[in-house]
């Protein structure tokens, strides 16, 4: 059970001492308001997953001309909700959940504060709630990107307000619990890699937040009637400083539960760290200013801001990206060859593919590889032409975020959720079942969206037909989608099911074996 | 195929080749969008 | 895994260590890549025969409704299309759900069509026939497409891919190109 490791006394203990154990797996001293608020947030995560993905599938199968599932109001509330849901909150309740693990459970630590950790949490609920709410009720269908001069209830815009301050202060605390563990002598040295990963997300978070207020106050401001209107280029400007910004959050995060995976599963860490580091660091770098890819097409800017910010900044931003890539596998591969693997692939026979994590990051890596590509094509300026807001576009958001981003996350889940609340996995052979799905659906989906996108298919639009003039070949591509649509949904309601489960009902164990399974053939 | 010479160099030679061929498609398929540009009517 | 050693609080040493061979190798090819595809994509700029619209002015709401619907009076004809004389200029106008007015150009000619919308943001989308070309338009900025139709007669739609409102996949035109 414990082991009897001296416990680094505070410089001035001048509260009562919080509830701690040690994890039998990891041998980190894991505090319980830690605990706690990382599941949390983490549960508020796969809750939010499975509102967004509902919306999603109802918007797959209403695309699908065969099935048009729901009437054209519906549908456009239900983007609205699938965007919020599914791009925003997931997302963000998921990283806040890995911000406070890595700036306490991982560092030995306490929270800077609990009541700001808690604070934080309740006001992004609330925020969340406002806004499913109000979109459900049909009142805020602008889609989450709330372009004005679109105008949404007051409420949209409110909740998405108190959701984003709610995640500053996640931030603040995240960031002020490092400073104290390093204060307190707790922390020594350089930050382990997951936090530092989890730092620079926690950075770009930051900065993609603040965009956000300075893009959704006016347009808060113009719903309400003060603000006679927001030019919508500035708007989009702003918003995107926001929404690009908080997609490479979200690429870090993943590229950060690679990692974690990699560390849980495998035994063993990147294949050199000075160039991961190096290579988060660039994400740092570069990220800002290739915001500029959302509007290669837009009026008003000049070529040289979109050749420089969106183009060729944009190819830089793909450097980072391939390092990691490099650095997972080849930490894979250098780590199976030290124990026996020989031969070009021989490694590749050493890991247990049957293993849920190794699945999430093997899918991940891969419809991430292909999103990359998608995504370096779109952000070329003149190639842009024939991909802007074609169905080309869900295509590279869902390879990235949904087969990248999201698969990384289920993958990481079933590591920590088990070993935060103690009980093995429920349905393990099902996870791994649903990765694979899971990747699949999205596979199929995006493959079809981009032959779509090809054709010219818009993007957000409920109905295709256009009174019978459309061209044809439209409809097969976007029945297709609608089918990988379909897979992925039932993969992703199999993750939520497995996580409820294991929350609820799985058993009660402390063994490494059964809490962090090994991903090693 | 990588001769044993080689593989005493390189630490990591199956990710390389993992990568190279990836980024070769990569490439290819970016000039192959140029070249699907390329048959749209003339735009500037 | 012993319980003092955690892979996932995994070390950080050996900044001033050279990067080992792979990564070396690794770096050239990704940064080699990304310079020809930037030199390539400039390149592109300067001689390619398909690239974004540059030229924009500011306009308003007002304005626009006013110029495009002077255009479309002055060459409207009776199938309520407009039919654009090579050399003159086109003016459109997206607004919740139309593109107006629809146009019928020469076929092999050059035509430069100004566009903005009137209300919300809207997405110009030219479809039909193999042809895919989108730009974004938005009220209150105007831009000047120049275009060579195709020497081949036929329809294309114009359909709309911005999110603009409840209508918004009803939202088309026409640019018809006729001998």
């Amino acid at each position: 059970m414990a082991v009897a490791e001296p416990v680094p006394t505070p410089l001035a203990d001048y509260r009562a001492t919080e509830a701690s154990r040690w994890c039998t797996v990891t041998g980190l001293r894991v505090y319980s308001g830690a605990q706690t608020l990382t599941i949390a947030n983490a549960v508020a995560a796969v809750l939010a997953l499975a509102i967004g993905g509902a919306f999603g599938v109802a918007i797959g199968l209403t695309r699908a001309p065969g099935m048009e599932l729901l009437g054209s109001s519906a549908f456009y509330a239900s983007l609205t909700g699938h965007g919020v849901a599914a791009l925003i909150l997931w997302p963000i309740f998921f990283e806040v959940a890995a911000m406070v693990f890595a700036s306490t459970i991982l560092l030995n630590a306490r929270m800077f504060s609990n009541t700001l950790g808690w604070l934080a949490f309740a006001l992004m609920v609330v925020g969340a709630l406002m806004t499913l709410v109000i979109i459900v009720s049909g009142d805020a269908s602008v889609a989450f990107t709330a372009y004005p001069p679109l105008k949404a209830s007051q409420i949209f815009y409110i909740g998405y307000l108190v959701f984003a301050v709610g995640a500053l202060l996640a931030i603040v605390n995240f960031t002020l619990s490092i400073a104290k563990a390093r204060a307190e002598g707790v922390l020594e040295g350089s930050l382990p890699l997951i936090t530092y990963g989890v730092a620079c997300a926690a950075i770009l978070a930051f900065l993609s937040i603040g965009s956000g207020l300075v893009a959704l106050l006016p347009a808060w401001f113009y719903s309400a009637g003060w603000l006679g209107g927001v030019d919508p280029i500035v708007y989009r400007a702003w918003f995107w400083g926001l929404g690009h910004t908080l997609q490479y959050v979200n690429v870090v995060a993943m590229v950060v539960c690679w990692y974690g995976i990699l560390a849980l599963a495998l035994g063993t860490g990147p294949v050199n760290q000075k160039f991961t580091r190096v290579a988060f660091i660039l994400y740092l770098v570069f990220t800002v200013p290739v915001l500029g890819h959302h509007f290669l097409v837009d009026p008003s800017l000049s070529t040289g801001v979109k050749i420089v910010g969106g183009t060729m900044l944009g190819f830089a931003l793909g450097v980072p990206s391939l390092m990691h890539g490099l650095a997972v596998m080849g930490g894979a591969e250098a780590h199976l060859r030290k124990q026996g693997a020989t031969g070009l692939f021989g490694w590749l026979k050493r890991v247990k593919w049957g293993n849920p994590g190794i699945a999430a990051l093997a899918v991940s890596m891969l419809i991430f590889a292909i999103g990359g590509w998608n995504g370096t094509a779109e952000t070329t300026l003149p190639l842009n032409m024939v991909s802007h807001n074609t169905m080309w576009v869900p295509a590279h958001l869902h390879q990235v975020v949904t087969g990248g981003t999201t698969v990384a996350f289920m993958g990481f889940a079933y590591y920590l959720i088990p070993l935060l609340v103690r009980r093995r996995l429920w349905g393990f052979k099902w996870a791994t079942f649903q990765i694979y799905l899971y990747g699949v659906g999205m596979f199929v989906m995006t493959m079809a969206q981009s032959w779509a996108g090809t054709l010219g298919v818009p993007r957000r639009t409920w109905e295709i037909g256009y009174s019978g003039q459309a061209p044809s070949g439209w409809d097969l591509p976007m029945n297709i989608a609608g089918f990988g649509a379909g897979l992925s949904g039932v993969a992703g309601a199999l993750f939520v099911v497995i996580m409820v489960a294991t929350l609820l009902i799985g058993k009660r164990t402390d063994d490494p074996a059964e809490l962090a399974p090994s991903g090693l053939a | 195929m990588v001769e044993a010479s080689k593989r005493e160099r390189f630490e990591t030679p199956g990710t390389l080749v993992i990568l190279g061929i990836y980024l070769a498609m990569f490439i290819v398929m970016w000039f192959v969008a140029f070249l699907y540009l390329a048959t749209r009517w003339v735009i500037s | 895994m012993a319980a003092t050693e955690s892979p996932i609080a995994s070390l950080p040493p050996g900044w001033s260590k050279r990067l080992p061979r792979d990564e070396r190798l690794f770096m050239w090819l990704i940064v080699v890549s990304a310079l020809v595809m930037s030199v390539f994509s400039i390149g592109w700029l300067v001689w390619g025969n398909q690239n974004v619209p540059t030229a924009s002015y500011r306009t308003t709401p007002e304005r626009w409704g006013a110029t495009v619907s002077a255009f479309s009076d002055k060459y409207k004809g009776a199938d309520g299309k407009a039919h654009v004389p090579p050399g003159t200029d086109a003016y459109m106008m997206g607004a919740r759900y139309v593109f107006y007015p629809d146009l019928v150009l020469k076929a092999g000619h050059k035509y430069t069509i100004w566009i903005s919308s009137v209300d919300v943001l809207h997405g110009f989308s030219i479809v039909g026939n193999h042809e895919n070309i989108n730009l974004e338009i938005a009220p209150m900025h105007a831009i000047g497409a120049t275009i060579t139709t195709p020497s081949t007669p036929g329809t294309y739609l114009i359909v709309c891919n911005e999110y603009c409102g409840l209508g918004h996949h009803g939202m088309l035109g026409h640019i018809i190109v006729e001998r």
